[in-house]
This record gives structure tokens, sequence and C-alpha cells, in this order.
């Protein structure tokens, strides 16, 4: 009786799964088939499914002197990236819990909209106003317009993370007189390490995979890696091997983040939704 | 006074945030009102723009394709993680895995996911036209108006499902398990469960990700700009790829930003009534 | 005395020589110039040509590459930037570059090509046919001075699969148009659907218009065409034509053309269309004439297999007409270093370098390059004769109009409507009244 009611509940469950995660990898690995293919065998009808796999396209992509400057750039942007959110976002978050700001909801509001709001609404006069100070096509540059998103999605974090602290930890502070800056230094910061790690990792996937600003606001200098993949959509779509090594290439950095920061990531994305 | 070391610490974030949300915001605005083309001409209009893009036919088409799209992405993608979450709830061995690799297509930037469809959908040599076609299913998938978007909304669907998925699941494990056991032992069937107990506690979280897909789902860009740019002919031209189009390819500027506010005041209405949604469920 | 007639003397030899030219190609030396480009056969060949020219200058030389569609994007932001970001880019000789010139975007290059410091006396402008120039000139008409220097031709002519011919066709290629719509249907319901009989552009964009054009002027035969409205409009911009009989002819014969190919042939552009005839895909071809390289490329399943013709004609023994255009290498107005600009792009076009260039696209722009050997020994020799043979009755497609994309883009759709069932003289009509209302716009 229990072994069937196990099975009606658990084998359901399992084969959901299995079927989930096939259509979740399949087209990653049939991705990853044709980056190691020859030319000869990745233009065939029928598909081909035995080959003699090669490494040619990654080695062409690699040594793709603008490839690899895009995926530099990318490192450079994003580092820049999270740098400035989580410095900011951590002062943002300590002086919204702790102190009585008279218009916190509007400023809440307002963070939640210009999270919310479509990138081309910032983005085109953005497009103007950089030209003129000089910051178009620049890696700073459009790490400041990332802020627009990372800016406000860190101070939800940090904040939900500041609010699991037990108010014993507090007040002792308080009462030990430190200064703010050294009360968030010393005591906060260590406290929601993770926190802060989970947060710079999820804005880092975010702006190591946005296109749309960085369409806008670069030229060819600090042309991230998502338009060096780009590059494949025009005359070079039918170098199959470069398109989907490039991809692969580009995806790399961001499945070793899941397997390492797993936990970090499901922890983050649930946190931030669920104190909202 | 002792508050005023609160509004220092946020002023970097406000200043910031005034400078990537507010000025441009504001410029946007001033400008619809203009003819501004990226060269000669920036006069005054007022409203011409409005007019003109109300008024066209191929302004209100993007506008439909934007909403269909938006609307099945999103309900294919809220209803499939919601069933997914529920099931995975049940494993205990292997379920770090299971989610890990669940949630690797949210990891993939969306012109990558492009350059995949791209791919995997071509109609001469890609793999899923070759066996769709063996067991009679002719589709030109991104080649036909017809078929363009619905496929779009798969790939999306593949994409970030993920997202629904996960949050609902760590919705579905924080919930207290009491009244789950005790409904178990009165007899009570896992549907009647789910039904009565589940989903009721995990309401708010159900709403906070059908607001954060729908916009998120609206404001599509990099999968239509990567694989079929708009087309064929006007069949999957959204509204980001739509002003993107304008601003850029035309050097239209200041209908493209007229563009901007107009679906801008869409997505803070959406906002809006998320939040009274949100107040009217927690009294 | 005597040493001044020797010192005169010396001089007027000199002079009389000119041979050591007053231009110096070392002058710029130690300078770096931005060249921007699109993905194109053509940077192919700069490329190879690239380390000569900056031995023999001793200018470096950023080349700055896009995929085409985000070239022709970003080509609008470097031209109009505050800073020049671009010394040199790819000039689409059309009413692109006419809107540029209109909003003073381009340096006008008449000061440079007669300047002797600047330009070597060899370089002979003369040598591109007055036809090609005419397109680089602006505003068109006494007084107009050159905005670019042309680098690539393409006309648009038919490429046939040798082997699907012989094996559906019995080895008969078409000689009448119409009979090469019908060839083609008959080559996809012989085949099963397994070859197509045609490939075309089929895609919605205005960037179709050359080879539609050329299509068209088949169909237009011997009558004029008229600059700047070219045979779109009768006379003046106020009287669009589209229901023309002959533009009726020839647009319901490119939807002919589509209607013969592939069920999905909306999604293709020149890039789908021209890797599926590679591939073997295809019956027959209709583009520009700068594929052939392409599909003689050692590791294509279309070298070796492929025919050339020009478009058959209306009527049996007539005669083809088609269509040209071109890219070309212009300098923008907010260069930085202009001179050093020039001499990039005078190297690039000249004598010596153009058939080099040449034979990456088989579209060089001199006449001199058709003869020369290093150029026409690497083109299959059929691609020569078809070529040389289109360059006798082609025209440019150019219509010189404000905002003529939009325009383009509807001729594209009454085509379509044509393809979807319409006939052509109800989406003639149609077209017309969208070109009055994009007039009063």
């Amino acid at each position: 009786m229990i072994k069937s009611y196990i099975f009606k509940h658990y084998f359901p469950a399992y084969l959901v799964s299995f079927i989930a995660i096939i259509f979740t990898t399949l087209p990653i690995i049939w991705i990853f088939f044709i980056s190691i293919k020859s030319k000869k065998d990745s233009f065939t009808r029928p598909p081909k499914f035995s080959f003699e796999p090669i490494i040619d396209n990654y080695v062409k992509t690699i040594n793709n002197e603008f490839f690899r400057e895009t995926f530099f750039n990318s490192l450079l942007i994003t580092a820049f990236g999270i740098t400035l959110s989580i410095v900011i976002a951590i002062f943002a978050a300590y002086a919204l819990k702790r102190y009585q700001i008279r218009f916190k909801k509007t400023f809440m509001h307002w963070l939640l909209l210009a999270y919310m709001l479509p990138e081309f609404l910032f983005v085109l006069p953005m497009y103007s106003i950089y030209q003129t100070m000089g910051l178009y096509d620049t890696h700073f540059g459009l790490a400041l317009m990332y802020q627009v998103h990372a800016l406000p999605f860190s101070i939800w974090m940090l904040r939900s993370f500041l609010e699991e602290i037990p108010k014993e930890i507090d007040d002792a502070a308080l009462i030990d007189g430190c200064s703010p800056l050294q009360m968030i230094y010393k005591i906060y910061i260590p406290l929601i390490l993770p926190g802060i790690v989970a947060t710079a990792i999820l804005n880092g996937i975010w702006m190591w995979n946005e296109l749309a600003i960085a369409i806008g606001l670069t030229f060819i200098e600090a042309h991230p890696i998502t338009l060096g993949v780009a590059q494949y959509r025009g005359y070079a779509s039918k170098d199959w091997g470069g398109m989907t090594a490039s991809s692969i290439l580009a995806l790399i950095p961001m499945i070793f983040f899941v397997i390492i920061a797993q936990k970090h990531i499901v922890k983050g994305l649930t946190l931030g939704s669920l104190k909202g | 006074m002792k508050n005023k070391i609160g509004y220092y610490f946020l002023i970097p974030t406000i200043i910031l945030l005034f400078f990537t949300s507010i000025y441009p915001l504001l410029y946007s605005f001033i400008y619809s009102f203009f003819n501004w083309n990226w060269g000669e001409q920036k006069d005054y209009v007022g409203l011409q723009n409005y007019i003109f893009l109300l008024t066209d036919k191929e302004f209100w088409i993007v506008i439909r394709n934007t909403f269909l799209f938006a609307s099945f992405a999103c309900f294919f993608e809220v209803s499939l993680g919601i069933i997914l979450a529920l099931y995975i709830d049940r494993i205990k061995i292997g379920s770090t895995i299971i989610r890990t690799i669940l949630l690797v297509p949210l990891m993939v930037s969306g012109i990558i996911v492009s350059m995949m469809s791209k791919v995997i959908f071509n109609n001469l040599f890609g793999v899923v036209p070759f066996y769709l076609k063996k067991i009679g299913l002719k589709s030109s998938f991104f080649g036909s108006s017809d078929a363009a978007m619905p496929t779009l909304i798969g790939v999306d669907v593949w994409w970030q499902t993920a997202f629904v998925f996960i949050i609902i699941l760590a919705g579905l494990q924080s919930i207290p398990q009491e009244p789950i056991e005790s409904a178990r032992i009165e007899g009570a069937t896992e549907w009647q469960i789910t039904r009565y107990i589940r989903l009721p506690m995990i309401k708010s979280l159900v709403l906070l990700v059908i607001v954060f897909r729908s916009i998120d789902t609206l404001k599509i860009f990099d999968l239509v700009w990567g694989i079929t740019g708009g087309g064929p002919g006007i069949s999957t031209e959204v509204v980001q790829t739509y002003s993107y189009r304008l601003a850029f390819g035309f050097l239209q500027m200041s209908k493209s930003m007229t563009v901007m506010i107009l679906f801008s005041s869409v997505v803070i209405s959406l906002t809006f009534i998320y939040s009274l949604i949100e107040k009217r469920n927690n009294d | 005395m005597k040493t001044l007639a020797s010192i005169i003397t010396i001089c007027l030899m000199f002079t009389a020589f000119g041979n050591v030219s007053a231009m110096d190609w070392k002058a710029h030396s130690g300078k770096t110039i931005t060249f921007l480009m699109s993905e194109h056969p053509v940077l192919k060949g700069i490329r190879e040509v690239l380390p000569q020219f900056e031995k023999d200058t001793g200018i470096k030389v950023r080349v700055n590459a896009l995929t085409e569609d985000v070239y022709f994007d970003k080509m609008e932001v470097a031209l109009r930037a505050g800073k020049g970001i671009a010394d040199v880019h790819f000039c689409p000789m059309d009413s692109t570059a006419f809107n540029q010139y209109l909003a003073n975007l381009l340096e006008p290059l008449d000061g440079y090509i007669q300047n002797s410091n600047k330009t070597s006396s060899r370089y002979d402008l003369g040598d591109f046919p007055d036809g090609f120039l005419q397109s680089t000139r602006f505003p068109g008409g006494p007084g107009s001075k050159h905005y670019c220097i042309p680098v690539s031709f393409e006309s648009y002519i038919l490429f046939y699969n040798k082997n699907h011919v012989k094996k559906y066709l019995g080895g008969k290629v078409p000689e009448t148009f119409d009979d090469l719509i019908l060839a083609a249907k008959k080559v996809k319901k012989s085949s099963n659907g397994d070859v197509m009989g045609m490939v075309v552009r089929g895609k919605r964009t205005d960037t179709a218009i050359d080879t539609i054009t050329g299509v068209v002027y088949n169909a237009w035969g011997e009558r004029n065409v008229n600059y700047p409205q070219n045979i779109w409009f009768d006379g003046n911009w106020n009287s669009p034509q589209m229901d023309h009989p002959a533009i009726q002819r020839g647009l319901s014969q490119y939807a002919g053309l589509m209607s013969a190919g592939p069920d999905d042939v909306k999604a293709y552009d020149w890039d789908e269309a021209g890797t599926a005839f590679q591939k073997g895909l295809s019956a027959f071809f209709v583009d520009a004439s700068l594929f052939g390289p392409w599909f003689e490329e050692d590791d294509s399943p279309s070298k070796g297999n492929t025919g050339y013709a020009v478009l058959p004609p209306q009527v049996k023994g007539g005669k083809s007409y088609t269509a040209h255009w071109q890219w070309g290498l212009g300098m923008p107005a907010n260069a930085k270093e202009k001179d050093a600009a020039w001499y990039f792009i005078q190297y690039m076009t000249n004598k010596i370098n153009e058939p080099k260039i040449g034979s990456f696209h088989g579209g060089a722009a001199r006449m001199s390059t058709w003869s020369n050997p290093t150029y026409t020994k690497t083109l299959n020799p059929d691609y020569v004769e078809s070529t040389l043979e289109s360059m006798k009755t082609t025209r440019s497609s150019v219509v010189m109009k404000k905002g003529w994309s939009q325009y383009a883009l509807e001729i594209v759709d009454t085509i379509h409507r044509i393809h979807g069932g319409m006939s052509a003289e109800k989406s003639g009509e149609k077209a017309n009244e969208t070109f009055n209302k994009y007039n009063s716009q």
C-alpha cells in the first residue's frame, strides 16, 4: 500500500524532471555538437550524429582578436558595474533599514519604476547625452548606465538580507557607539557577506548577458561579448562553427557560476521576491 | 539630526538614479514634442508625433504583436513553471542537481539563445524542421509570418520558465508543512492539497511572478532583434525593436522617444495595478 | 651663365618628366586612420592588400568591421558624431549617400583628386566608366563634386546549377524570362521539392530594391531611364507610375521568381538565398554578379558547377537589360586625418591594387582591370563573360530622393502583394497612393 503511494507520488515527479532536463539541455548539447563539427559535417541533411570532432572552431574564435576584445570588455564592464552597484547599494540599504527616511515609500516606488521601465526609454536620450559628455562607447559609461537596473535590485536584495539580522545585534552595535561607517564595515558586511555575494553574482550575470543598452551606447571600443556574438547575424551567419563556438565560449563563465554559486543564486532570487 | 546621516547615505543612489532614469525620462518626454531627426531639424511640433503614432496602422500592429507575445509567453511560462515547481517540490533526492540543471537557460544571454534558435530552426539544415517535417509538421518557423511569432514564444518559454520555477519552488518549500500533513492524514488527495493549501499560500508569489514576466515579455528585445529582426514582414516587430529601428535605422529620434513614452505609460499602469492588488491581498 | 642654364635645364627635365611626382606616398607616415567597414568580400580583398599599404605609406589602419545591418546603423552614427570616429568608410552609392550629402556629412574629394601633391599622376579617374562615376557625383548635373570613389559594382545576373539544369531541363538554359519562371517551377515539381527551382531575395527589406530594379529594367527594355526619379516616377516626384505596364510586368516577373522558390522565400535575404544556391539546393539564383567568386571558392559545392548568364530577355533572341549598384570608399566630413584617409582611398582604388582586391569580389569598377590578367585569371571565364555582357546594357538603379528607403520598401510590398495574389495593376495603384502619402509627409 505504502509502496504504491510512494510510486504514485515520486514517479511522476522524476518523470517530469527527466523530461524537463532533456528539453532544457538538448538545445545546448546540440549547439555544442555543431561547434565541434567540421564544416562539411555541420551542413548536412539529415543532421549528423556521428562525426569526427574538431576543435578548430574554438581555436579560430579564441584567436579572433575582435572576440577576445569583446570578452575582456565584458569582464571590465561587469567588474565596474558590480563594484559600483554593491558599494552604493550597501549604503542605501543600510540607510533605509536604520534611519527614518521621510520619502521612503516614494523612493521605493521610484526604484521599482527604474527597474521595470523599458531600456530604450533611457538609452535613446543617453545616446545623445553620452556623446556630449564623452561617455559614449566607454566601459565606464556602460557600467554607469547598467546601474538603472542593478542599483534598485541590489538595494532590495541587500535590504532583505539586512532585515534578517536580529535586532539584538543592531542594539548592541548602537550601544557600542560605533560610527555608522564602522558599523557597516565591521558588523553588517561580514554578517551579510553571502547575501552580498549572491547579489554581486546575479548582477554580474545580468550585465554579462545584457544587449539592448550595449547596442545603444557602444560603438566599437566598448563592445561587450553579447555584441561579439551578435556579429554572426549577418554575412558571417554561414559560419555555424564560429557562431556556436563563440556562443559556448560566452556561456562558459555563466555555467561555471551556476555550478559553483547555485545555492547563492537561488537564495538571491527567492529572497528578493519573498520579501518583495 | 541623527537621521541626516541616513539621507547622506542615500545621496549617491539618488544622484546615480536621477542621472540614469529621471534625466533621460524628462529628455525623452520633452523631445517627444519635437521632430528631431539627429540632423538638421529640431522643431517643436506639439502632439504631432503622438497623433501620428496613435493613428498609424503599423504602430498598432506592433502593439498587437507585443501584447500577443507577452500574454502567451507569460501564460505558458507561469503555468509550466508552477507545474514544474509542484512536481520538483516532492523530490528530496537529487533535487539540487535537478534544480541546477534547470536553472541553466536563465544564465544564457538572449543573443546566444537567438543564435542557438537560428541554427536549430534553420529551414535548410536545422535539426528541428528536419525531424518535424518527417512527422508531417510542415512549417517554416521563423520564415513564415504565421509561424514566426509562435516559434519566438516557444523560445522564450524555453529561456525563462526557470525563473518562475525557481521562485515558486522556493515559495513551496518555505510554506509550513503542518497543514499539509494534517490534510494528508485526513485523506485529501495530492491535487486537493495543492489546490486548497499550497496555491493559496503562495498567492502573492504567483502574482509577483506574473508581474515580472508580463513586464519582461512586454519589453522583449534580444530575441526579436537577434533572430528575426522584426520579420518576416512586420509579424514579429515589437515595441522595443520598433523603437530601435525608428531611432537608429530611420534616425527619427523624436518619434522613437514618443513610442517609448507611450509604452512606458503602459508599464507604469501595470506596476500600479500590481501594487493595488498586492495591497488588497495584504488586507 | 652656364650654371644657371644647367640648373634651368635640370628643372625643366624634372617638370617635363614629372615622374618624380610631387606626391609623396610617405608624406603621412606615422599617422593612424580608422576604416569603418561592413563584413563584405571587398573587405577580404582590402585586408590582403593592407600590409603592403602600411609598408608603402607608413600609415597605420584600424579596421572596424561590423555585420552589414549593424554597419548601416553605425555608419550614420559615425558620420554625425561630434568628434570624428572614422576617416574612411564604405559608402553605399545610392540615396543613402545622397541623403548624407544633403546633410553635409561627406567630404568632397575633387580637391584631393585634382591636387598633384595628393594624387599620383597615374591615378586616372577617367578609367572608371562615367556611368559609375555619375552615382558618386552630387547633387548631379554640372558643377557636381565627387563624394566617393567606386570600389566595387554589381550587376544583376542569372546563376544556374549546371547539374540540376542537365537533370531536370535537359541541359537547356531558358531563353526568355517567362520561360525561366516556368522552368524553375518545373524543377521544383519534378524533384518533389527536394531541389528549389529558383532562389531569390524575398525578405521584406528596402535593400532588395536593386535586385528588383534589375529584373524590372529587363522588362522596361530600351525605354529611357531618367534620373534622379528613375522609372518609378513619370518626370517628377509627384507623378508615381507604379502601374506602368512595363513596371507591372517586371514586378510580376519578380513575384513569379518568388513563387518558383521555396515556400518560405519571404525569409530569404541575399545571404540565405546565396547559401542555398551555393550548397546546391537550387537550380537558379537571380542576384548580384559579385556572388560569383563566392560560388567558386574551394570548399563550395557549387565550384565548377555554376553557370552564368545575363537575365533572359523578354522575347527569344531579344536584348537583355539589367541594373547595377555600387559600393565606394568615402570620407566622412568629420574625419580627423583627411589627407591620410585620401591616401588610403587612392591606394585601394588605383590601377595596381584594384585588380588584387577585385579578385575577391569579382566586381571591379575600372575598365582597365577587366583586361588585367591579375584580376581576370582568378575568375571563372564564364562569369567574366556574362558580367561584361551585362555591363553593356546595365543602368544604375539609384534614385536620388530624400527618404527613398521608405518608397523602396513599398515597392517590395507591391511585389509581395502580387505574390499573394493581387493583380499587378491594383498593387501598382496602391503603391502610387502610398508614394503620394509619403510625398505629403
